[in-house]
C-alpha cells in the first residue's frame, strides 16, 4: 500500500467563531496528483495554508509524508514547494531577484538552469521588475517558484489563475513532464473541474468548509456538465423545445421569459440533444461549462447532506426543472 | 535559526534599501556639518550675554547657560538632542514599511513562510537588517561630524573629545533602536502599515513627552521618567559635558528596553496566523 503523503484527520481550522475549514479528512498517496476542487471560499486555501503551517489548527492533525506539519514543518517544507493561490510579488525587485532571494531559503540549492529553461517555455523575462509586469506574468514567477525546485510535493493553489489559454496549456505541459521525470505528489487546487480532470487521478471536492466527497476522476466524470442556452426569436418555441427533449436525457431543462431555454446535460449526452435539436428554429445557442457552485447546488443538497451521483436520497434523478420564469 | 537565511534577509533589504541608506547618513550628517559651519562663525562669549535675558525655565530646558555657549553643548542641543526627530520617523517608518506588515499587505509573507525558515529566523533576519542599517546611516552621520569637528575652530579651540563622539553614537544607536524594535513589536500585533505607524509613532511622541517634562508634573507622579527611553537618553550628559557616570546604567537599560521587544515580537510572531 503506498505510503500518505499529505494525511489529514478531522483537520478543523475557526478564525475566532467564523468557520474556515470543519473536520477535513484528506489522503492523498505518494505520487498521485490529487485534485482539490471547490467553489471560492469553499475551505481550499485554507486547507493548504494549515498544511503549511501558516496558520494555526484548531483541533484535528496533520502530516505530510508522515511529518506532523506543526512539529516538523521546517523538514516538511524542504520537501514542498508552493504556489499560492494570491500570489504576492516584491514589486520593486526583477524575477530574477526575487527568486534567488527565495531559492536561498532551501538548504539544497535549486538549478539555476531549470529556472531559466521553465522562464524561457513560459516566455517571461527574468530580468524586468515585477512591478510592471501583467497579473499573467506574475502568475509566471509563481509558477517557477513551484517548478523549480526538486520537491517531493507540489502545492498548487489556482495556478492557472491568470494565465491565458496558451499558458495554461504550457503550465500543464510542464507539470506532467515534472512529474513524470521526478515522480512527485501533487495537491492541486482548483476551482475548475475541467482544469482538474486533465491531470488529476482522483478529486477531492470541498464545500462550506467540509469534503463533500473524495473520487477517482472517471467517477466525477458525471459532474462534467454542460450549460447550453438556446434563444428564441418567437414566444412559445421555448416551450415546444421543453417537448421535444427527452427529459431522461438531460440534468435539467428550464424556460426563462417564454423565449431561453437553459439545458443541463453531461458531456456524454451533449451530441444527443443536439442531434435531438435539429431543426429547431432558435436564434443562437450557447454551450459553456457551468460554475462548479451550479453543478454543487444541482448534486447536493443546500444543507451540506451529499446525496451521490446526481440522484436524491430515494435514488432517483433530480425531478425535471420546466418552470417558466 | 540558520545564520546564512537570516544573512540572505539582511543582504536583500541592503539591496533593496541602499540608496535611501546613503542618502538618509548623508543628509543627516550634512545638516551636523552645517550646524557646525554656523557654530564656527559664532561668539559664544555673547551669546552667554543675550542668553541670560531668556526666562530661566526655558535655558534650564535648553541645558543651561554653561552648556549652551560651548561647542559641545551648543551641538548637542541642536543636533544630538532631536536625532529621534531627525531619524526617529523615517526610521519608524521603515520599520513597519520593510517589517512584516508591508510584506502582509503586498501578500509576500506567504512565499517566505511556505519556504523552510522559522518565523523567528525571518524577523530576527528583519530586525538585524533594521539595526544593521541604523548602525550604518548612524557611523555615516558620526563621521561628517567628526570631520566637521576636526576642521572646526570652535572645536578645536575648546579640544577635540573623540570618546564624547562615541559614546553619543553609542547611545543614540541603542535609543533610536527602541523606536524601531517598538515598531515590529507593534507591526507583529496589527500587521498593518498604517496601525503601525500611528501606535510606534504615538509611542514615541509620548515617550519624549515624559522624558523631557517630568520635571513638571507632582513630585509623586515623577516617577514615571523611568519607564520612558528618553530618561536614558542624555547626548547633553554624554557629548555635551563629556560626563560618562551614567553611560553604563543608561546603555543596559536601553538595550533591556530593546531586547524586551525584541523578544516580545519573536513570541507573538510565532503564534500568528498568517493573514491572506
Amino acid at each position: 500500500m503506498a505510503q500518505s503523503a499529505i494525511l489529514t484527520k478531522k483537520l478543523t481550522k475557526y478564525y475566532g467563531k467564523n468557520r474556515g475549514i470543519e473536520g477535513v479528512d484528506l489522503d492523498v498517496q505518494d505520487g498521485e496528483v490529487f485534485g482539490f476542487l471547490g467553489p471560492n471560499g469553499a475551505g481550499k486555501t485554507t486547507t493548504i495554508r494549515t498544511l503549511l503551517g501558516l496558520i494555526k489548527i484548531s483541533s484535528g492533525s496533520a502530516s505530510i509524508f508522515g511529518l506532523d506539519v506543526v512539529k516538523n514543518y521546517l523538514r516538511i517544507r524542504e520537501r514542498v514547494a508552493y504556489l499560492p493561490g494570491e500570489l504576492g510579488i516584491y514589486k520593486e525587485k526583477s524575477a530574477r531577484r526575487i527568486l534567488k532571494y527565495l531559492f536561498a531559503f532551501y538548504a539544497k540549492p535549486i538549478r539555476w538552469a531549470k529556472v531559466e529553461e521553465i522562464a524561457e517555455v513560459l516566455k517571461l523575462d527574468l530580468d524586468r521588475k515585477s512591478g510592471v509586469l501583467s497579473k499573467g506574468n506574475k502568475q509566471k514567477i509563481g509558477v517557477i517558484l513551484a517548478l523549480a525546485p526538486d520537491a517531493d510535493l507540489l502545492i498548487l493553489d489556482e495556478p492557472t489563475s491568470g494565465l491565458d489559454p496558451l499558458m495554461s496549456l504550457e503550465f500543464f505541459k510542464l507539470l506532467v513532464e515534472k512529474r513524470g521525470a521526478s515522480g512527485c505528489t501533487v495537491l492541486l487546487s482548483s476551482h475548475q473541474l475541467e482544469e482538474v480532470e486533465k491531470v488529476a487521478d482522483r478529486v477531492g471536492i470541498i464545500r462550506n468548509g467540509r469534503i463533500a466527497e473524495i473520487a477517482a476522476v472517471t467517477d466525477l466524470k458525471r459532474l462534467a456538465l454542460k450549460h447550453v442556452e438556446l434563444a428564441f426569436s418567437d414566444d412559445g418555441q421555448a416551450e415546444r423545445v421543453v417537448d421535444l427533449v427527452p427529459h431522461d436525457l438531460v440534468e435539467s431543462i428550464s424556460v426563462e421569459n417564454h423565449n431561453h431555454v437553459h439545458v443541463m446535460v453531461t458531456r456524454a449526452n451533449l451530441s444527443t440533444l443536439l442531434s435531438h435539436l435539429q431543426g429547431v428554429p432558435f436564434e443562437d445557442i450557447d454551450i459553456a461549462s457551468p460554475d462548479l457552485e451550479d453543478i454543487f447546488l444541482k448534486y447536493y443538497d443546500v444543507h451540506d447532506e451529499p446525496t451521490r451521483s446526481g440522484r436524491d436520497k430515494s435514488g432517483r434523478k433530480p425531478e425535471m426543472e420546466a418552470n417558466s420564469t | 535559526m540558520r545564520f546564512p537565511q537570516v544573512l540572505n534577509i539582511v543582504k536583500e533589504h541592503f539591496a533593496e534599501k541602499k540608496w535611501s541608506f546613503l542618502l538618509f547618513g548623508c543628509l543627516v550628517g550634512l545638516l551636523g556639518y552645517g550646524i557646525i559651519l554656523i557654530m564656527n562663525q559664532m561668539n559664544f562669549a555673547q551669546l552667554s550675554q543675550t542668553l541670560s535675558g531668556f526666562p530661566k525655565a526655558l535655558i534650564a530646558w535648553w541645558g543651561g547657560i554653561a552648556n549652551a555657549t560651548q561647542p559641545y553643548g551648543f551641538f548637542t542641543s541642536e543636533v544630538f538632542s532631536f536625532t529621534w526627530l531627525y531619524m526617529g520617523i523615517y526610521l519608524v517608518y521603515m520599520a513597519s514599511s520593510t517589517g512584516l506588515p508591508q510584506e502582509v499587505e503586498d501578500q509576500t509573507l506567504d512565499l517566505v513562510l511556505s519556504k523552510p525558515i522559522r518565523r523567528t529566523t525571518y524577523l530576527a533576519g528583519k530586525i538585524l537588517f533594521l539595526f544593521a542599517f541604523l548602525a550604518g546611516t548612524l557611523a555615516i552621520v558620526m563621521l561628517i561630524i567628526a570631520v566637521g569637528m576636526g576642521t572646526s575652530p570652535a572645536f578645536q579651540s575648546y579640544g577635540l573629545y573623540w570618546n564624547r563622539l562615541g559614546g553619543v553614537y553609542l547611545i543614540t544607536l541603542l535609543h533610536l533602536g527602541t523606536l524601531i524594535t517598538a515598531a515590529v513589536f507593534f507591526g507583529t500585533i496589527f500587521l498593518s502599515v498604517k496601525r503601525t505607524l500611528a501606535a510606534a509613532l504615538a509611542l514615541m511622541f509620548f515617550m519624549y513627552f515624559l522624558g523631557t517634562f517630568w520635571q513638571y508634573f507632582p513630585a509623586s507622579a515623577q516617577g514615571i521618567k523611568y519607564v520612558t527611553t528618553w530618561f536614558y537618553y542624555n547626548p547633553m550628559e554624554v557629548f555635551g559635558q563629556g560626563i560618562f557616570n551614567n553611560l553604563i546604567r543608561n546603555t543596559l537599560v536601553l538595550s533591556g528596553f530593546n531586547a524586551a521587544f525584541i523578544v516580545a515580537s519573536l513570541l507573538i510572531f510565532r503564534k500568528r496566523d498568517i493573514p491572506v
